[in-house]
C-alpha cells in the first residue's frame, strides 16, 4: 500500500512537472508576422498570429498596434483597418486608425472563453500608393501585439512590417529659374593722395546679379549656377547664403534656392554696357 | 687629277625623307577626313517659330513676377531623348510654359556638337520632336550617348539673346 501511495505520488509530480512549464510559457511558441500583397496601387497588409492551434492557455485579450508615424501620408494612403478575428460573442473585436497619433490598433476581449483557435489572420489594413508618386520606395511599420492569456499571463510580441512600392507617375523635372537684371557697375574706389591709389575699388550689382531656381517637378533635382567672363581680366563667383558655391545645389520637391553673383576685377579699358559674360544653370539629377 | 667625288643622298637620309614624307600623308589624309567639332552656335538674335511647336494642353499661361531687366522661366522637360537615324528626327519632350516671359531655342548637344536646334519656342508651346542638323545624322551610330539640352533664352519683344542659358544633362538613345 505504501509503495502505490509513492508511486502515486511521483506520477503526480511528474506530470505537474510537465504541465507546468508548457501552462506557463504556453505563449512562447506564439509568433506575430505580417504579410503584404500588392496589386496596382493597392497593398494589403495581413497582421498574422502563427502557433495558435490548440493553445493549453487561449488568448483572451489581444491589442495590436501597427505603428504608421513613419509613414509619408502624402505618398501612402492608409484605409481603415479592419478585424479578420471570426467571434461574433466577443465583448469587443473591431479595428481603428488615429492618423493623429499614427496608429493602426486592434482590440479584441473576451470576458469568459478565449479566442477561438486556430486563428492566423487577425488584422488587414490597406496602403494605397498616391497616384502621383513618382519614385518608389520602402518604409518599415513596427506592429506590437499585447497579448492577455486565460490564465493571467501578459505577454508582447513584437515584429516588423516592410512595405515597399513603386512609382505610380511618370517622372518628371520641372523648375522655374528667375534671374535679375545682372547690370554691375564698377568703381575705382576713393583716391588716397598719401599714397596716390585709388582704394576701395568693387563691383556692385544694385541688387540684380541674382539668379533663383526653384522646384517645380515630381523629381527631386540639383543645380549648379556657373559665370563664364568674357573678358579675361574679370571672373566671377556664385554664393549661397554668404558661402562660396561649389557644388550642385539639391533642390528637394518644392525647394528654391537663391544665388548671388560677385564679380572680381579690374577692367582692362573703360566701358559701357558691355556684356562681361554669361551665365550658366546646370540642372542636374539627384 | 683627282676625280670629282659624287654627292649623293645617303642611305639614311633617303630613309629620313621617306618616313617624313609618310607622316606628312597621314597627317595630311587625317585632317582631310577627320570631322571637326560642329560648333555651338547660339544665335544671338532669335530665329523663326518652331513649325513642330504645339500648345501645351491645359496651360493657364498666367505670368511669374519677373524682375526688372531680368527674366522668368519655367522649364518642364524629360531627360530621355530618342533619335531615330532613319527619320534623322529625335523624339524628346520639352515645354516652354505659358508662365515664362522669355523665349526659348533648344539645342541637343553630344560631345559639343549641337545635333538639333528648334526654332523658337514662345511661352506656352511645347515639342515632342525635332528634326536633326544637316549632316548630324552622319556623326551617331546605334547605342547610347550621354548628352545635354543647351536652353537659350531670347527677349520675346525684341528678339535680343538673354545673359542665362540653362544646361541639363540627357540621356540619348540612338537607333537605326
Amino acid at each position: 500500500m505504501k509503495h502505490r501511495n509513492y508511486w502515486a505520488l511521483f506520477l503526480t509530480v511528474v506530470l505537474l512537472a510537465a504541465w507546468f512549464p508548457s501552462a506557463c510559457f504556453a505563449e512562447d511558441h506564439l509568433q506575430l508576422d505580417t504579410r503584404t500583397e500588392t496589386e496596382g496601387n493597392r497593398i494589403t497588409v495581413t497582421v498574422q498570429l502563427w502557433d495558435y492551434i490548440d493553445p493549453q492557455d487561449g488568448i483572451q485579450g489581444l491589442q495590436i498596434d501597427v505603428d504608421t508615424s513613419s509613414l509619408d501620408q502624402t505618398q501612402l494612403h492608409v484605409e481603415e483597418p479592419q478585424s479578420l478575428i471570426e467571434d461574433t460573442t466577443a465583448y469587443t473585436n473591431t479595428a481603428v486608425w488615429n492618423p493623429e497619433r499614427g496608429i493602426l490598433r486592434l482590440n479584441y476581449l473576451r470576458f469568459e472563453g478565449q479566442l477561438p483557435a486556430p486563428t492566423r489572420d487577425v488584422m488587414t489594413f490597406v496602403l494605397q500608393v498616391d497616384p502621383n508618386v513618382a519614385q518608389g520606395g520602402t518604409v518599415t511599420l513596427p506592429v506590437t501585439a499585447k497579448l492577455q492569456m486565460v490564465s493571467g499571463l501578459q505577454t508582447t510580441l513584437r515584429t516588423d512590417c516592410q512595405v515597399t512600392y513603386d512609382a505610380q507617375a511618370e517622372g518628371y523635372v520641372s523648375v522655374t529659374i528667375t534671374w535679375g537684371a545682372l547690370d554691375y557697375t564698377y568703381s575705382d574706389g576713393v583716391w588716397n593722395p598719401d599714397t596716390y591709389l585709388y582704394e576701395g575699388e568693387s563691383w556692385s550689382d544694385n541688387n540684380t546679379g541674382f539668379v533663383t531656381v526653384e522646384n517645380e517637378g515630381n523629381l527631386p533635382t540639383t543645380a549648379q549656377v556657373m559665370f563664364t567672363s568674357s573678358l579675361s581680366e574679370i571672373a566671377g563667383s556664385f554664393y549661397v547664403d554668404g558661402s562660396l558655391l561649389q557644388e550642385p545645389i539639391y533642390l528637394g520637391l518644392g525647394e528654391s534656392r537663391t544665388a548671388n553673383l560677385v564679380l572680381e576685377g579690374k577692367p582692362g579699358q573703360t566701358f559701357q554696357q558691355t556684356t562681361l559674360g554669361t551665365v550658366t544653370i546646370q540642372i542636374g539629377e539627384e | 687629277m683627282e676625280k670629282e667625288k659624287k654627292k649623293s643622298i645617303p642611305l639614311w637620309g633617303a630613309v629620313l625623307l621617306v618616313v617624313v614624307a609618310a607622316i606628312a600623308v597621314c597627317v595630311a589624309v587625317w585632317a582631310v577626313f577627320s570631322q571637326p567639332a560642329r560648333p555651338v552656335l547660339a544665335p544671338d538674335q532669335a530665329p523663326a517659330q518652331e513649325p513642330a511647336a504645339e500648345s501645351i494642353p491645359g496651360d493657364s499661361g498666367e505670368k511669374l513676377e519677373s524682375p526688372e531687366g531680368g527674366g522668368s522661366v519655367s522649364l518642364t522637360y524629360s531627360r530621355d531623348v530618342t533619335i531615330d537615324l532613319s527619320d534623322e528626327t529625335a523624339m524628346l519632350y520639352f515645354a516652354n510654359p505659358g508662365r515664362s516671359n522669355q523665349d526659348m531655342v533648344l539645342q541637343v548637344v553630344i560631345r559639343d556638337n549641337v545635333i538639333v536646334q528648334s526654332g523658337t519656342l514662345a511661352p506656352g508651346n511645347q515639342v515632342q520632336s525635332l528634326t536633326l542638323l544637316q549632316d548630324a545624322a552622319d556623326m551617331l551610330s546605334p547605342g547610347s550617348y550621354e548628352g545635354n539640352f543647351t536652353v537659350l533664352y531670347y527677349d520675346p519683344d525684341t528678339g535680343e539673346k538673354a545673359m542665362v542659358n540653362t544646361e541639363i544633362p540627357l540621356t540619348i538613345t540612338v537607333q537605326e
